[in-house]
């Protein structure tokens, strides 16, 4: 008979037997808490549901099923009958420990598999436009949390042999680590704020162990953490560092659970040493923020640190012997723990000091630019950043100028911080701040967070346009990275769609013109003084998605430089808008109210029905649909103008004569724009949504063709109330 | 066959067995006695593959057990703590046993629960002590194995419930030749049953012989002369222990038995009488030999 060492069939059908009731309540309650929401949205919203909206349960349930369903699949290791049990079965430990553990992952998976589906189904059957590229991210997202907190329970009742002491192992394999790092890391940064803690090495990016910055965000109301939920889910390098950690412990807790002698079972630790070990690992947090305190006082507490101090001190001792009194149940077992107690204080007391100590080095390590081979600005230190930035921070400057002008801007920062200025830098804001990685002609690199001055930035600014290398790096994501885009579009295939057409208008231009389109740029890529290009209201592409395991974002401007684009755009929001209707019926123009110059502009100008049903009021009296709105004029061959009028009614009837002359205008114009050959009138105004129910407002937009005599009148009409602005060609 | 070489298993500080051999041959009802503590359980362990022997090895048919699925698929083990799986039935455990266990017979099972009447859809919580164990030697013996390892036997079982799971380990033993490995802290239990009885004693084995041989082996002699004597007048026999009130002596011997009692009608005593040892004044005798106490508790 052949007997497979890694795997066992009948063991892993059993096993998904076994679990099948929790595995069963835990698919049906996240398939119910999934799909209800999201039908109760799709009744109630026909926006595209984010990122982080299509599985809420999921959330919860990557952090307890696979403690849960690992808990009672390797039970038997914590009880002696079933342990006699499972290690008496034809099989190796091997082929045991695979077995059950691929049935819970087929449970943990599968229910993430099939919520995620479900969503997607939902929305389909609703007809509510979902991305769908999400769903690739989000089952990899959630895979991987699942893993690492499987790998991280798999460990903790492999090394144990009762549930209370798996469970304190599970929690410290899955957050000390981090907790530790995070301390340290926050030690250092408080005492040189220029340092860069990823420069400590990937396993001190926060954001890398998703679970943990999960758990961290939650319970620090967003303080800690590093990103934002969303972004987390489309953070590949963190779900493949998180999955690939989670390996790791699975791996090791299967070697460990080869090697571990089936008598463990009701022990909570193989031998004394290791529960030594569990002991200080779950009371040294709590001896860490001691140690924290008190180097931060130079080792002399005051009043108000003694408060915090020795609360947290007479807890950590507690939570030393109570540990201990739990797992032995003998109270003679607190003397040898008694002993080893000034070895967790010394480690706790110990450490922070040392990082204390690790971040005045920091401040002292300063290169000369004579020392410097190369800068990248901006730092890429793993988090969600935007596509233009990504771009450059991967850009080696060597240019002189830059380089001196990094190197001198470190040496300030320094000083600055030495010279009792953190403060300043921090709440004043009278410095940009600005990552910059420094590349040492001896070979090292070293990432410094500087402060400049409004003079540094216009003398960088100036030097990176003579880059020809900056310049060049300006370029649009590849389209097979893209995961979304935002744009005038009726839907993500036609948002994809014309960026794609974007993108050809977009290339033949020049690397300053592309620069000019490009919106959220760093403060050093555009200038103090640059007057940035602000597109009209929905004339944007929002793009975001994963290049190289990084998420990115970016966000695009349509304007008179990609003319066929903008062209679309407009007839395309026309459209939306309803805005298809270019003369008023025939009447009579009674004396209008504010509130039914409104309505009529919104319901027959705009949205070509009648206005009398369809009035909003705004919630302002003194504000009126007019006074709020913005005008822009495309002339062809001229720049745009931004048109703001400001009509005061209460200033007399002349100014009312005047609006409803302007409506008559606007009613009289062709919404129909078919090309830019003729001047283009774009009308901004705030539109209440619900407002009974509280919603708010939203930006709504309308083109109107103009001719060149109603051109003239506006402007004439329009003279007295209105502020102009004029971007540079 | 299951041969033990100089095995040892420790918990800790503890040496639960040290450094024990024994040779249990194929086809051979063994049995495994001793107190509390003894390492009666521990030594079944290791023979099942649970535990990992500290040193020296157990081999069954010239195949190291631990870690090896082809060796383990020949043993059926029946520990003294039972385990079934949460809230299941008999029938549930089948065929979890099914799955799990490569040579698990149906019919066999099938055969097995009719003669012990258990209702292989009741919850196995709902059964009693005994019936709990009728259930796992139901399930241990439908295995088919080679070695049967049961510990603590015929605990909760009735006289008639006992004699049946006796007649069928001798039916399986007599029809497939395989061996079965039994543990009790009670000789009385297993005197009966036993092809070869060994007595375990703080984690090793003191005593280990076929039944038979022990009870033909040694006996007790009665003996008075009309003379002055005294244990030297015996020296020539293999006596285990002496004892003299008045005229009359009592001897345990060890030897054949009408040799002996041929020998010592030469000496011309006025009374002498060779009488039969119950198997527990057999394990009495022989321990203090040895040097050790007879453990009340094993009676």
């Amino acid at each position: 008979m052949k007997h497979n060492r890694f795997f066992h069939a009948g063991l892993y059908v059993e096993t998904l037997r076994q679990l099948r009731l929790m595995g069963g309540i835990y698919l049906a309650l996240c398939l119910l808490f999934t799909v209800v929401p999201a039908l109760l949205d799709s009744l109630g919203s026909a926006t595209q549901p984010q990122i982080d909206e299509f599985a809420p349960p999921l959330f919860l349930f990557v952090f307890v099923a696979p403690v849960t369903l690992a808990f009672s699949a390797f039970g038997y290791l914590t009880r002696r009958n079933a342990s006699d049990f499972y290690h008496a079965l034809p099989m190796t430990r091997l082929a045991l420990y695979v077995s059950r553990g691929a049935a819970v992952l087929s449970y943990l998976v599968g229910t993430i598999l099939l919520s995620l589906l479900a969503a997607a189904l939902t929305y389909l059957l609703c007809g509510r436009p979902f991305n769908a590229a999400y769903l690739p991210s989000q089952f990899f997202y959630f895979s991987a949390c699942a893993l690492l907190v499987l790998g991280c329970a798999l460990l903790g009742v492999t090394v144990t042999g009762t549930l209370f002491s798996a469970f304190v192992v599970t929690g410290i394999v899955l957050y000390l680590p981090r907790f530790v790092c995070v301390l340290a890391c926050s030690i250092i940064s408080g005492i040189a704020p220029i340092f860069y803690v990823n420069e400590l090495g990937p396993f001190f990016n926060f954001s890398l162990n998703l679970p943990a910055a999960a758990t961290a965000k939650l319970l620090t109301f967003g303080a800690i953490g590093g990103l934002s939920l969303p972004e987390m889910m489309t953070y590949g390098a963190g779900a493949l560092y998180t999955a690939v950690l989670g390996l790791l412990y699975a791996a090791l807790a299967a070697w460990l659970h080869s090697l571990r002698p089936a008598e463990l079972a009701g022990h909570s630790a193989p031998n004394r040493l290791l529960q030594h070990v569990y002991r200080c690992a779950l009371s040294l947090p709590l001896f860490l923020v001691l140690g924290t305190i008190l180097s931060s006082e130079d080792w002399s507490l005051r009043y108000s640190d003694a408060v915090v101090f020795w609360p947290l001190f007479v807890l950590g001792l507690a939570v030393y012997f109570v540990y201990e009194l739990i797992t032995t149940r003998k109270l003679r077992s607190l003397l040898p723990a008694l002993c080893v107690l000034p070895a967790v204080l010394l480690i706790g007391l110990g450490v922070p000091p040392l990082a204390h100590a690790y971040g005045e080095h920091l401040l002292r390590d300063v290169p000369a630019a004579e020392e410097i081979a190369a800068v990248n600005l901006g730092v890429d230190d793993g988090s969600l950043s935007s596509y233009p930035e990504m771009r450059i921070a991967a850009l080696d400057l060597s240019d002189e100028d830059v380089v001196s002008l990094a190197a001198e801007a470190l040496d300030k920062t320094v000083a600055r911080y030495t010279g009792g200025e953190a403060d300043k830098i921090a709440y004043e804001g009278s410095y940009f701040t600005i990552g910059v990685r420094f590349h040492l002609k001896s070979g090292g690199t070293i990432t410094r967070r500087l402060t400049l001055t409004e003079s540094d930035i216009d003398r960088l600014h100036a030097a990176l346009l003579d880059s020809p290398a900056f310049l060049a790096a300006v370029a649009l994501p590849p389209a097979d990275t893209i995961l979304s885009v935002d744009g005038p579009g009726w839907n993500q295939q036609d948002d994809r769609a014309f960026f794609e057409d974007y993108r050809v208008e977009y290339e033949s231009l020049t690397p300053e013109e592309q620069l000019d389109l490009q919106i959220g740029l760093p403060i050093y890529a555009t200038g103090l003084d640059d007057d940035l290009e602000m597109p009209d209201s929905g004339l944007t592409f929002s793009v975001s998605g994963v290049e190289d395991g990084r998420s990115y974002y970016a966000t695009y401007a349509i304007t008179e430089k990609t003319p066929q684009m903008l062209l679309r755009a407009m007839q395309r929001i026309n459209e939306e808008s309803g805005a298809t209707a270019g003369s008023l019926p025939d009447r009579e123009t009674p004396q209008f109210a504010l509130s039914e110059i409104e309505a009529l502009l919104r319901g027959e100008a705009v949205e070509g029905f009648s206005g009398e049903e369809a009035a909003v009021y705004d919630p302002e009296s003194e504000s009126s649909l007019l006074i709020n709105a913005d005008f822009c004029l495309y002339d062809p061959g001229q720049p745009r103008r931004a048109l703001s009028v400001q009509m005061d009614f209460s200033a007399g009837d002349a100014v009312r004569a005047d609006a409803l002359e302007l409506l008559e205008l606007l009613l009289d114009c062709d919404a129909k724009i078919t090309s830019l050959d003729e001047s283009v009138l774009c009308l901004s105004y705030f539109l209440a949504e619900d407002y009974s129910a509280g919603y708010g407002y939203s930006v709504q937009t309308v083109y109107f063709r103009l001719t060149p005599e109603q051109r003239q009148h506006l402007l004439a009409l329009t003279e007295p109330y209105r502020t102009d602005k004029t971007w540079l060609p | 066959m299951i041969q033990v070489t100089d095995l040892t298993k420790r918990f800790g500080d503890f040496a639960a067995l040290s450094h024990l051999n024994c040779a249990i041959p194929a086809g051979c009802v063994y049995g495994l006695v001793g107190a509390n503590g003894a390492g009666k359980s521990t030594l079944l362990r290791l023979l099942a593959g649970i535990y990992r022997p500290d040193e020296g090895q157990v081999l069954l048919d010239g195949a190291p057990v631990y870690e090896n699925p082809a060796a383990k698929a020949c043993v059926a083990f029946v520990p003294d703590e039972l385990f079934f799986l949460p809230q299941s039935s008999l029938s549930r455990m089948a065929d979890a046993y099914a799955l799990l266990c490569p040579r698990f017979s149906r019919a066999r099972y099938s055969e097995l629960l009719s003669a012990f009447h258990l209702d292989e859809k009741a919850n196995l919580n709902t059964f009693s002590k005994g019936m709990r164990r009728q259930a796992a030697t139901i399930l241990a013996l439908a295995t088919q194995a080679d070695y049967f390892l049961l510990d603590e036997t015929f605990d909760g079982l009735d006289p008639i419930l006992r004699n049946l799971l006796k007649k069928l380990l001798y039916a399986e033993v007599a029809e497939r030749g395989c061996t079965a490995v039994l543990t009790s802290h009670s000789l009385r239990e297993l005197e009966d049953t036993c092809d070869q009885l060994a007595l375990l004693h703080k984690g090793g084995i003191v005593l280990e012989s076929e039944v038979e041989n022990l009870k033909t082996t040694l006996f007790k002699v009665q003996i008075a002369f009309d003379r002055d004597y005294d244990h030297t007048l015996f020296s020539g026999f293999d006596v285990l222990n002496f004892t003299k009130h008045g005229s009359v002596s009592n001897l345990i011997v060890r030897g054949d038995r009408d040799k002996v009692t041929q020998t010592l009608r030469a000496l011309s005593p006025v009374l002498l009488e060779v009488l039969p040892l119950s198997l527990e004044e057999v394990f009495l005798y022989e321990m203090e030999s040895l040097g050790y106490a007879f453990d009340e508790s094993i009676r």
